[in-house]
């Protein structure tokens, strides 16, 4: 009996400490100033999301779009807006690193948070945060009803039609924070990174594209909405969380065009 | 939905595609740190244990253990470790388990690493036998790591590595004054056997989507003979001081195979491709087991303080990153509260010994940043040990 009580006790005690796990997250040295964390990536993230540059969304249509781009700019009420500029490879590699450094530590996490709620932007970053939901929203309708249908490969079309369903949903943040600026800066990159790859995929065929093949574009693309996703957990306002439904393995799932 | 479980589950978690070559890279640090078994009663008190005698496997941590003579036997001690309890159980890894989802849990288990080295799963299984001064233990150990270049688990390199030790020890003690001073002297020659994955990463998963058939299972082995001396001193009113020289002749040497199946054992011991320098590290202890005369039965303290990689230290950074200590309290002989602080982390567990058997369980933290406070990990570990505690 007496061994009973206490193995009651210890499994209570032991369901217990799981509920206090946050507190145990603090480093005890670092909370009392001992040490200091380094926190330079957020630094880092602070001075690239300054940097921002805007861009006219004509510009951005005709290089992007290339045959597509009479369609896209076709779209009702579509008219020209300053959009986010796409970074170059390195300077979004640099980007992502950061954000990705910061938020892996636990006091960068925490000032990154601080650091994403600021709504310190110019007023042209404002603009183009507003301008480059406006294009995505337009984008998409335009994807939709057209270029879904022309991907041959049924599981990519299933990816850019899952995909397509969560981005119609992101709103317009008011007001713009700096999460809310770099978040469109990696939707930018991602996904014109994804239209490049789908229409060279589309023109020359997998064979042709050297070492691309719809399932390496779609793996960069599942990549690019999760490092999204993974930093919208930490943006506050209106697109917080959002693409939390969109899940890899289901992606994966429409990638194989829903084989069994 | 079948084929996508397996895909996730090949990709990553056991094959990879045949290369001609590999080379170290950030994906393989963690395959380099010095082997040690994990034990939940070790991990609740921070991480301390050099000091602290009276288990089976406490030669292991510090080969003097084995001058206490006495006979201690366990056989299984196993020791499960997951990484990332609280973010798994905040994902929605467990709903998608209950439906029978596998696909979608494994998404929420790996959603929850980050930027840089990411430990995802360990398990520990082992006999340890003492035998009056001599110690003799079989442990291997399979840990499965990832390394992720952003924050997304799709970019993310993952290597899965196996260790097999087999462990032989000798100790003895120099009594001064009867029950007050003593040295207890031990050493401890290990045989150690690793092998690791090449790394698993997207390209495993485009091949195994592309064709199936030509994934194959390359391979890194090395082995080592690794000496392990221990010193600890049996001060009056229960203080014991420990120092351990862990990692003599460490050299591994190593051997890689394009798949598994080339592998042979006798083959892979000798004419070696590459090798590992281990470097000999330097640990110190510190405990307290004071004896409550007549009410050891009621409760049974021991508090402890480790410092490891003494020759290290540089700057006081580095004094806390190596700073490990705990407390127990083992109540009525069957209950054990611990609790400690490792690496600055606090860290809880608790043990039942209800002979012969033995159930720990511990919530610890670890640093696997590049530079102290880059980034932790938390962990939740189970162990299940029978007869000797």
């Amino acid at each position: 009996m007496k061994r009973l009580t206490l193995a009651g006790l210890a499994l209570v005690l032991a369901a217990s400490f799981c509920i206090s796990c946050d507190a145990m997250a603090d480093n005890v040295f670092e909370k009392s100033g001992l040490v200091e964390a380094d926190t330079s990536s957020v630094d880092e993230v602070a001075k690239q999301s300054q940097a921002t540059k805007t861009v006219s969304s004509d510009d951005v249509i005709d290089a992007l779009f290339d045959k597509y781009a009479t369609d896209v700019k076709k779209v009702s009420g579509y008219s020209n807006i300053t959009i986010v500029t796409k970074l170059d490879d390195e300077e979004y590699e640099t980007l992502v690193g950061s954000l990705s450094k910061a938020m892996a530590s636990d006091s960068g996490r925490d000032k990154l948070k601080d650091e994403l709620a600021s709504t310190a932007l110019t007023d042209a970053q404002k603009g183009a945060v507003s301008g480059s939901v406006t294009l995505l929203h337009q984008a998409v309708e335009a994807f939709q009803g057209d270029l879904e249908q022309e991907i041959k490969d049924e599981g990519t079309r299933n990816v850019v039609h899952s995909v397509l369903g969560q981005l119609a949903s992101i709103k317009k943040p008011a007001p713009a924070t700096v999460g809310d600026l770099l978040i469109v800066q990696m939707l930018t990159n991602t996904l014109s990174n994804a239209a490049r790859q789908c229409a060279t995929l589309y023109r020359e065929g997998e064979d042709a594209a050297e070492e691309q093949t719809y399932v390496h574009c779609g793996l960069d693309l599942l990549a690019g909405l999760q490092n999204i996703q993974n930093l919208a957990e930490l943006v506050s306002g209106e697109n917080k969380n959002y693409l939390s439904s969109l899940t890899v393995a289901s992606l994966l799932e429409d990638l194989q065009g829903g084989e069994e | 939905m079948k084929r996508t479980l397996a895909l996730v589950l090949l990709a990553f978690c056991g094959l990879s595609l045949s290369a001609a070559e590999w080379t170290d890279g950030p994906q393989y640090r963690l395959t380099e740190e010095l082997y040690q078994p994990t034990s939940a009663r070790v991990t609740a008190m921070g991480g301390s244990s050099l000091a602290v005698e009276g288990y089976a496997d406490s030669f292991l941590s510090n080969p003097a253990a084995l001058g206490d003579y006495a006979f201690r036997f366990s056989l299984p001690a196993m020791t499960v470790t997951v990484f990332h309890p609280t973010d798994i159980s905040r994902g929605g890894f467990f709903d998608h388990a209950k439906e029978g989802d596998w696909a979608g849990a494994l998404d929420e288990y790996l959603r929850v690493l980050t930027y840089g080295q990411n430990e995802v799963q360990r398990i520990d299984v082992g006999a340890n036998l003492q035998l009056g001064h001599l110690g003799l233990s079989v442990q291997t150990q399979e840990r499965l790591f990832g390394y992720l270049p952003d924050s997304s688990y799709v970019d993310g390199a993952y290597v899965l590595e196996d260790t097999t030790a087999l462990t032989l020890g000798l100790g003895f003690r120099l009594t001064f004054v009867e029950d007050l001073l003593s040295l207890d002297l031990g050493t401890n020659v290990q045989l150690l056997y690793q092998f690791y994955s090449r790394q698993m990463d997207r390209h495993t998963v485009e091949a195994l989507v592309d064709d199936p058939d030509s994934v194959k299972m390359p391979i890194t082995t090395g082995w080592s003979l690794p000496v392990t001396v221990g010193a600890t001193l049996h001060a009056p009113w229960g203080f014991n001081v420990s120092t351990v020289a862990r990692g003599i002749n460490g050299k591994v040497y190593c051997k890689r195979y394009e798949d598994f199946e080339d592998w042979d054992f006798d083959d892979s011991l000798k004419d070696e491709e590459f090798t590992r320098k281990a470097d000999v590290r330097y640990d110190g202890g510190l405990s307290w087991q004071p004896e409550i005369f007549g009410f050891d039965w009621v409760a049974e303290p021991v508090l402890s303080l480790d410092l490891v990689d003494i020759s290290g230290i540089e700057e006081s950074e580095d004094l806390f990153e190596r700073l490990y200590a705990g407390a127990q309290v083992r109540l009525l002989r069957t209950v054990n509260l611990r609790a400690g602080l490792g690496q600055g982390y606090l860290s809880v567990g608790a043990g039942l010994d209800l002979a012969p058997l033995h159930l720990d369980i511990s919530y610890w933290r670890r640093e696997y940043g590049e530079t102290f406070l880059d980034k932790s990990i938390d962990a939740l570990s189970f162990s299940f040990t029978l007869f000797s505690k």
